[in-house]
C-alpha cells in the first residue's frame, strides 16, 4: 500500500508545519530527519491520522485516511509513538494485545511476534518494571502485531542498547521485505544511510530537501538542516557524515 | 518481608486468576447473607436463610411460618434493601472509578471528579431547603440525580474543543466546575442554619433511606452501566496506553468517551441520589482490583464491581455495629475510616513495589 501526503499543513500554537508532500511505496523505507522541534513527530502523527491536518491530504492507497473509520485506518496504518505509555499494572502481553483488539486479530501469532523481537521471555512481566529499551521493543512488537501495510516509526532507536538496535534494524528490514511502506524519523543521519531508501530533511516545519538518501545526505544539505558544518568520511559501511565541531572537541 | 500468597499475577502464582475470581463470587453472597444477621436485633443465620428462601418463587411456600412476622419484616423490609443497596452502590462506585481512572490515565481520579458529587449535592440541598418538592418523598433523589447529570454534561460540553473533548480539559473543567458548584452548596447551607444537620447527614452518605423501589431503580441502571463498562474494557485498556495510541489502534475515541462518561454519570448519579456521597470506594477499589487481578480491564471492571460491593456491605455492617454506641453512623465516614488504613496496608504489602515507578 502506498502512502502519499499532499500539501499537508498544521498549526499547533506557535509552531506550524507547511506544505509537506511526500510518498512512500510498498517495500520502501522513507526516513525523515531534522533538528529537535523540526516537526518530525507532528508529521508522523498527521500521516497516521491520529492528528487531523488543517489542510492537505494523506492518502493510503489513494484513499483519504481521515475518511476511513478508525478500524479501517488501524488496519492500513500503524505508528510507534515516541512517548512510552504507562498503563496501570499491565503485563507485556496485555500491552501488545491492545494493538490487535479492534481489527479482529486472532491471538495465535502474539507469541511469534514477541519471539521475532526476541522478547518471548518478557511476555508475562509487568510492563512498568521493564527498562526503557525493553519497553520500546515491546511497543515495536505491538506495531508488528497490528500488521498494517503502512508502518510509521518515531525515533525507533531511542533508549536502545546495541543489541536492541540490531533487533530493531532487523525488524525494520523485515517490514520492508514484507512489502510494507515504512516511514521512520531519526536524529542520526548515518543510521538513515543504512536504512532509508529515500530521505526527507526538515527544518522548522518545512521540507529542506528530499530524494534518494544517497543523493540527499550531503554536507551541504546537513548544514541547511541543522545549521552545523559536516564532513564526509569513509566507514566500513561506506560514506558517512560527522559534525566538524565534534571532531574538534 | 511478609507477602500474601496472591501477591503477583505473574511471579510465583499460588492462586490462579480464575480461582481469585471464584473467591469473589463466593464471598459476595456469603457476606450479604451474614450481614442480614446483624443490626439492632440479632437474627440467627438459619432464620435469615429461611427468610431469604421464602422469597424465592415456587420454593417460598415451604419456608413460610418457620420464622416470626417481625423477623420477616426486619430482614426483608429493613435489612435487605440496605445490604443489597450497599452491594449495588459499592459495585457502581468501583466500576465508575475503574472506568474514569482509565479514561483519564490518572490514578487519583474517581467518578466524582466529572461533577457527579457536586451536582448531586446541589440537587440535594435545593430539595432539602424546600424549594423543590414536587415529587414528594422522591424529590431529594430526583433533584440530586437531575442536577448531577446536569453538572456532568455542563463539564463535558465546556470541555469541547473543535468537536473533541481532550481528557485534560475534561479533568480540569470537572475539578473547576465542581469547586464552583460546591461553593454554591456551601453558600446555601450557610444561609439555612436549621437544615445543616440534615444536609450534613446526606453529604456523609447513608443507606438508611433505601427502600425496595429505590433499590430496583439503581439496580437496573447500574446493571446497564456495568454491562457497558465490561463491553468497553478493551477500549479502556487502549485508553490507558494513551489517547493517541488508542486512536492509532482503531478506537473511536470521542464516541467511547461520550458513551462511558454518560453511563458512569447515570449509574453513579443514581446511587448518589439515594445514598448521598460515599467517598473512598471509587478511588481505591479499582487499585485493589489491579493489585490482585492485574491491570487489564476485562478483569479490573468485574473485580471492582465485586470488591466494591463486598467492601460497602462490610462498611454498612460496621455502621450498624455497636462499636459506635448504638448510633447508626453515616457510611461515608466508615468507608474512609476503615478503608484508608486497609488500603495503606495493601499498597505496601501487596503491591510488591509495582507502584514505585
Amino acid at each position: 500500500m502506498t502512502l502519499e501526503a499532499r500539501g499537508l499543513a498544521k498549526k499547533i500554537g506557535n509552531f506550524s508545519l507547511t506544505d509537506i508532500s511526500l510518498a512512500c511505496s510498498p517495500g520502501e523505507v522513507t526516513g525523515i530527519a531534522g533538528a529537535n522541534g523540526a516537526g518530525k513527530s507532528t508529521l508522523l502523527k498527521l500521516l497516521s491520522g491520529i492528528l487531523r491536518v488543517d489542510s492537505g491530504l494523506v492518502l493510503a492507497n489513494g484513499q483519504d485516511i481521515l475518511r476511513m473509520t478508525p478500524r479501517e485506518r488501524a488496519k492500513s496504518v500503524s505508528i510507534l509513538l515516541q512517548e512510552t505509555p504507562s498503563p496501570f499494572n499491565f503485563v507485556v502481553e496485555d500491552v501488545v494485545r491492545t494493538a490487535g483488539y479492534f481489527i479482529g486479530k486472532n491471538e495465535d501469532n502474539l507469541d511469534s511476534v514477541l519471539g521475532s523481537m526476541g522478547i518471548s521471555e518478557l511476555s508475562g512481566r509487568r510492563f512498568h518494571e521493564l527498562s526503557g529499551g525493553e519497553k520500546r521493543l515491546v511497543m515495536l512488537a505491538a506495531l508488528l502485531y497490528q500488521d498494517s501495510s503502512i508502518c510509521l516509526l518515531d525515533e525507533p532507536f531511542s533508549f536502545l542498547d546495541v543489541d536492541k538496535e540490531i533487533r530493531t534494524t532487523r525488524a525494520i528490514n523485515q517490514l520492508k521485505k514484507e512489502g510494507k511502506a515504512v516511514v521512520i524519523t531519526l536524529h542520526d543521519m548515518n543510521a538513515l544511510m543504512r536504512l532509508a531508501d529515500h530521505t526527507v530533511l526538515m527544518k522548522r516545519g518545512e521540507i529542506v530537501a528530499k530524494g534518494k538518501t544517497v543523493d540527499i545526505l550531503t554536507p551541504e544539505n546537513a548544514y541547511l538542516t541543522y545549521g552545523v558544518r559536516f564532513s564526509e568520511y569513509m566507514s566500513p559501511e561506506g560514506k558517512r557524515l560527522i559534525a566538524d565541531d565534534l571532531l574538534q572537541i | 518481608m511478609f507477602r500474601l500468597p496472591i501477591r503477583d499475577y505473574t511471579g510465583n502464582i499460588s492462586l490462579p486468576i480464575p480461582a481469585r475470581f471464584a473467591v469473589l463470587i463466593i464471598v459476595l453472597p456469603v457476606v450479604i447473607m451474614l450481614s442480614l444477621m446483624v443490626g439492632s436485633v440479632y437474627i440467627p443465620f438459619g432464620t435469615v436463610f429461611r427468610v431469604v428462601l421464602s422469597q424465592v418463587p415456587f420454593l417460598g411456600s415451604h419456608y413460610a411460618g418457620s420464622f416470626s412476622p417481625e423477623q420477616y419484616e426486619i430482614v426483608v423490609l429493613l435489612r435487605e434493601p440496605q445490604i443489597l443497596g450497599a452491594a449495588v452502590i459499592g459495585a457502581s462506585l468501583g466500576v465508575g472509578g475503574a472506568v474514569i481512572q482509565s479514561i483519564f490515565k490518572n490514578p487519583i481520579t474517581e467518578p466524582y471528579v466529572i461533577g457527579i458529587s457536586s451536582g448531586a449535592a446541589l440537587g440535594a440541598v435545593i430539595a432539602i431547603t424546600g424549594t423543590f418538592d414536587i415529587f414528594g418523598i422522591y424529590s431529594l433523589s430526583i433533584s440530586s440525580f437531575a442536577f448531577s447529570l446536569l453538572v456532568v454534561y455542563l463539564v463535558y460540553f465546556l470541555s469541547l474543543r473543535h468537536g473533541r473533548v481532550p481528557v485534560v480539559y475534561l479533568l480540569l473543567m470537572g475539578v473547576a466546575i465542581s469547586l464552583f458548584v460546591s461553593s454554591l452548596v456551601a453558600f446555601m447551607i450557610f444561609n439555612n442554619v436549621r437544615l445543616q444537620g440534615q444536609v450534613f447527614f446526606w453529604l456523609m452518605g447513608s443507606l438508611q433511606e433505601l427502600t425496595w423501589d429505590k433499590l430496583a431503580i439503581i439496580f437496573i441502571i447500574n446493571s446497564l452501566m456495568i454491562f457497558v463498562a465490561v463491553t468497553f474494557s478493551k477500549e479502556l485498556d487502549a485508553f490507558q496506553m494513551g489517547e493517541e495510541y488508542a486512536k492509532s489502534v482503531g478506537v473511536r475515541a470521542e464516541m467511547t468517551k461520550l458513551v462511558l462518561v454518560s453511563v458512569i454519570a447515570l449509574g453513579v448519579s443514581a446511587c448518589v441520589a439515594v445514598s448521598g456521597l460515599i467517598g473512598f470506594v471509587g478511588l481505591v477499589i479499582p487499585h485493589v482490583s489491579r493489585l490482585i487481578y492485574g491491570g487489564a480491564n476485562r478483569r479490573v471492571v468485574p473485580a471492582s464491581a465485586a470488591l466494591g460491593g463486598i467492601f460497602l456491605v462490610l462498611a454498612e455492617d460496621l455502621a450498624h455495629s455497636s462499636l459506635f454506641g448504638g448510633e447508626v453512623i453515616p457510611i461515608g465516614i466508615i468507608t474512609s475510616l476503615i478503608g484508608v488504613p486497609f488500603f495503606m496496608f495493601l499498597l505496601t504489602r501487596l503491591s510488591g513495589g509495582s507502584y514505585d515507578t
